[in-house]
């Protein structure tokens, strides 16, 4: 099966992609800019993602809170992201609404600094630091994302920080910095638009002509900060151990990969999934199942492009069990993969299960606007919605142990352990 | 292409409507008896089953808290064919993973999969529910690994919150008091013979309804479900337990204790109201308005306009019998008076002052409107066939949602807040820093303030 795409190019430089699909009457618009936490500079970690929040905060023609107002009281979902490599905002609409959720798009991608103060920013500021305090400092195991990126990238590296940043430099941006990240950064030829769903293509097109054609084209964005290549080993284990709030112990090893898009990425993939994919999966039925070290274990690829991607596994511990025993565990299980080839039943079981969430998270024409956006940015290849999955069915258990010959090693990963704070340190 | 030239400073009219329909419903019967439930629907080439049995956890005994949980987790580990190796290993063979999921009323059994792989696949889940052999040192593995996630749940301030409220907000005699999955000691002192029983009482045809929703034809949905469930037997099922009663009246603040935590887990609630509630609609619109999406009232006070939060929600969890109306949220722990007090002139105002006519239509729109939008998924159109089954609602309910909402008045959305809310009556719990957040209650002078240790009665 294959989803139906065309492809556009305005002259100011945004790429289109459409995608019809009359099943529902509804329609999902989606954007990705080019930008993301690896485009940061030294003191202004999170300040990509602290601007993802400014965009909805009104611009020229859109009042202040009114940008999701705008969509909620059509009856549509929406929101933005940000990431290592990208942001993306989104948001599906009734069919007839198409026009409001260009409109939005296109004030905001055009039109945004007349409408930012410092009093929104120092809002959103407050914000954004709350969403940290939720997601990393009041959360057991909350940190654990930015402490493996620090420890599995060099301090150069764009993926050295966290998305989130710090609490330091959040405090430090200015609306100077706002101004100059949306000049940077925010352009139609640093964009990707895709609509998907219940349109005709030349309605839409006229629309998106006259919404978008008229923003200028911006400057060609710099180079990333930093150096980008990386050796594929870490030249060495490093080891962090973090005594904190948290129930159970956990460990979590990573290591660097090849990045996404390239053949060893879904190498890496299957076998990570081979480890931890589902109740017959090597790491659940030995640490789980069998000899009962782990609670639970999860593992995967992050998908980024930049340099090296990262695999990384996490198992937490019984109540009772060491997290030395665990770690045997997991290691033995890495060793195995790495020296006897595993079967080829279990990687087509792997690639099976990869299909089938593929297709059932796909139903959605948000998540497939998505993915079409982000196969363009980052491949300048939308069809690869319809391509990937030979991709995963090109791996055989040759490749995956070669992955894991090459890349599993003990002295190459990063290994961070979480130990419940022990009584007598709580404080009063 | 040339510019046009294009007047941004309206937001562009709508184009024309094109109307959303539930798919048809049809319904048939199984040799065995058991009840069938399907929408065919036009998306991608993909199916989902939903088995709904008479096993939620208010069919369980008390004294066994946690065993409808217990049981449902069991379900994937042995069968009289396979054991749970094997199991796991056939369905991702056929890129299955099972959801069995535990509610107060049902357990649910679900997958979603593709058509050619329908029949396979619900015949092992038919084995998994009616051949369970609970094999002892599964039991022991599932049952800690129960334990285990209770631990995690204390450890962790949301999770904490949501139990700790509703064991303030509800009689210790409800059974929503307590944690759905059971409490250290109620779970420990579960064994196989407990999930046996319970599965050979609960897990039957008798009260149970098969969901189907996918993009296959009736009758390849009858054959999958009458291969995989058409010989089912079973007895009736053990009937639902225990009533719901407020734990008091009057304003109650509760503070659990979690030193040095940087952020208040806030919950402000009181019992509210069973699905078949009435003035359902109303209800859903008003709590839209107060708290149940971004642009509400509590969103763009405690967030857009002060800063206090992340973000801020309202509902209703509505069950057969009253659950929880709750106010959610987490604040920097130096604001946590100052956002107690925004929450609680926010229900006022909802009971003293009639909504703006752009608010409520806003609001009717956005409930409407988004409706359709969980339907893309086979998921989605399950889940809400699954809701006419089990709160008993006519088919024509899913055809008349938007109508219904879209109808709703100023008048109706005042007295549903006047009867709904109660601010005067809530119970209002922090888990947060002790020393930083006791003096912040304090000088609400809302009445003393509890203290309790996380770890409290386990």
């Amino acid at each position: 099966m294959r989803f139906p795409i065309e492809r556009y190019e305005l002259d100011n430089g945004l790429r289109v992609v459409l995608s019809e699909d009359h099943s529902q009457p509804v329609v999902a618009v989606n954007l990705w800019y080019n930008v993301g936490s690896r485009n940061e500079r030294n003191g202004r970690t999170g300040f990509a993602h602290l601007f993802e929040h400014m965009m909805f905060q009104g611009s020229e023609n859109v009042a202040d809170t009114q940008h999701i107002a705008h969509i909620e009281r059509v009856g549509g979902s929406m929101n933005g992201s940000t990431w290592l490599d990208r942001t993306n905002y989104f948001e599906t609409v009734p069919a007839n609404r198409l026009e409001l959720a260009l409109w939005l798009e296109s004030d905001r991608m055009g039109f945004l600094l007349p409408a930012m103060t410092q009093e929104k920013l120092d809002n959103q500021r407050d914000v954004v630091k709350n969403e940290r305090r939720w997601r990393v400092d009041n959360q057991p195991y909350g940190d654990w994302d930015e402490r493996i990126q620090a420890m599995t990238y060099p301090p150069d590296h764009p993926y050295h920080h966290s998305v989130i940043g710090s609490m330091e430099d959040l405090d430090a941006a200015t609306l100077d910095d706002v101004r100059a990240f949306f000049s940077t950064y925010y352009a139609p030829n640093n964009a990707v638009l895709t609509l998907c769903g219940d349109f005709e293509r030349e309605t839409a097109l006229e629309m998106i002509e006259r919404y978008f054609g008229g923003i200028p084209r911006g400057p060609e964005p710099p180079a990333l900060p930093g150096k980008v290549v990386v050796p594929r080993g870490l030249g060495g284990q490093v080891v962090e151990t973090v005594e904190s709030d948290v129930g159970l112990a956990r460990v979590y090893v990573a290591f660097r990969i090849p990045p996404y898009g390239s053949d060893g990425f879904y190498a890496a993939d299957v076998a990570t999934h081979v480890l931890t994919a589902g109740k017959s999966s090597r790491l659940y039925t030995t640490l789980v199942r069998e000899q009962q070290v782990a609670q639970s274990v999860v593992g995967f690829a992050f998908p980024i492009v930049t340099g090296a991607s990262i695999a990384v596994f996490w198992a937490t511990a019984n109540p009772q069990v060491s997290l030395e025993r665990v770690e045997e565990a997991l290691w033995s299980e890495l060793d195995r993969l790495r020296l006897d080839d595993c079967s080829e039943e279990e990687v087509s079981r792997v690639v099976v299960g990869i299909e089938a969430r593929q297709l059932i998270s796909l139903q959605q024409v948000g998540e497939r606007a998505d993915q079409m956006s982000m196969f363009t940015m980052l491949f300048d290849d939308p069809e690869g919605i319809n391509d990937e999955l030979d991709r995963y069915r090109g791996v055989d258990a040759a490749a995956v142990r070669e992955f894991a010959a090459e890349c599993l090693m003990a002295e190459n990963a990063a290994v961070l352990r979480y130990l419940p704070r022990s009584r007598g340190e709580e404080a009063a | 292409m040339t510019t046009s030239v294009v007047d941004r400073s309206v937001p562009p009219p709508p184009g024309a409507l094109r109307p959303f329909q539930f798919p048809p419903i049809e319904r048939f019967e199984l040799a065995s008896g058991l009840p069938v439930v399907f929408s065919k629907t036009d998306g991608l080439p993909v199916v989902t089953f939903s088995l709904l049995l008479p096993a939620g956890a208010l069919r369980e005994d008390w004294r066994h808290a946690g065993l409808a949980t217990l049981t449902g987790s069991l379900l994937e580990s042995g069968t009289r064919r396979s054991d749970a190796a094997e199991i796991a290993r056939k369905l991702e063979t056929l890129g299955v993973r099972v959801n069995v999921g535990t509610s107060w009323e049902v357990s649910h059994v679900d997958f979603t999969v593709v058509p050619e792989r329908a029949e396979a696949a619900a015949q092992i889940v038919s084995e998994l529910v009616t051949e369970s052999t609970f094999p002892e040192d599964e039991v022991e593995r599932i049952r800690n690994e129960q334990l285990a996630a209770i631990l995690q749940r204390r450890a962790e301030p949301r999770g904490l919150a949501n139990e700790m409220a509703a064991r303030f907000i509800f009689a210790s005699d409800s059974p929503f008091s307590r944690p759905l999955a059971g409490t250290v000691s109620t779970v420990s002192a579960l064994g196989r013979g407990d999930a046996a029983d319970f599965h050979k009482r609960a897990f039957t045809p008798q009260s149970s309804t098969l969901v189907v929703a996918g993009n296959v034809p009736l009758d390849a949905a009858r054959k999958s479900a009458g291969s995989a469930f058409g010989a089912w037997t079973g007895g009736d099922p053990v009937q639902a337990k225990g009533g719901v009663a407020p734990r008091q009246d009057g304003v109650h603040l509760v503070l659990v204790e979690r030193p040095g935590a940087v952020q208040s887990e806030i919950r402000i609630g009181h019992v509210g109201v069973p699905r078949n509630v009435p003035d359902y609609f109303p209800i859903l619109v008003m709590n839209t308005i107060l708290g149940g999406a971004f642009s509400s009232r509590l969103n763009m006070n405690l967030r857009e306009k002060h800063g206090f939060t992340y973000g801020v929600r309202s509902s209703f969890v509505m069950r057969r019998m009253p659950g929880p109306f709750i106010v959610s949220t987490a604040v920097q722990t130096e604001v946590t008076g100052s956002a107690v007090s925004e929450i609680l002139g926010e229900l006022r105002r909802m009971r003293d002052t009639p909504v703006a006519a752009a608010e409520l239509t806003d609001a009717r729109q956005y409930v409407a409107g988004t409706f359709p939008l969980r339907l893309q998924t086979t998921d989605g159109v399950a889940s809400r066939l699954a809701e006419l089954v089990i709160y008993g609602l006519p088919d024509s309910y899913l055809d008349e949602f938007a109508e219904r909402v879209l109808a709703v008045d100023e008048a109706e959305v005042l007295e549903a807040a006047q009867r709904r809310l109660h601010p005067d009556g809530v119970t209002i719990l922090v888990v947060g820093d002790p020393a930083k957040v006791r003096p912040q209650l304090d000088a609400l002078d809302l009445g003393p303030v509890e203290v309790v240790a996380a770890s409290v009665n386990e």
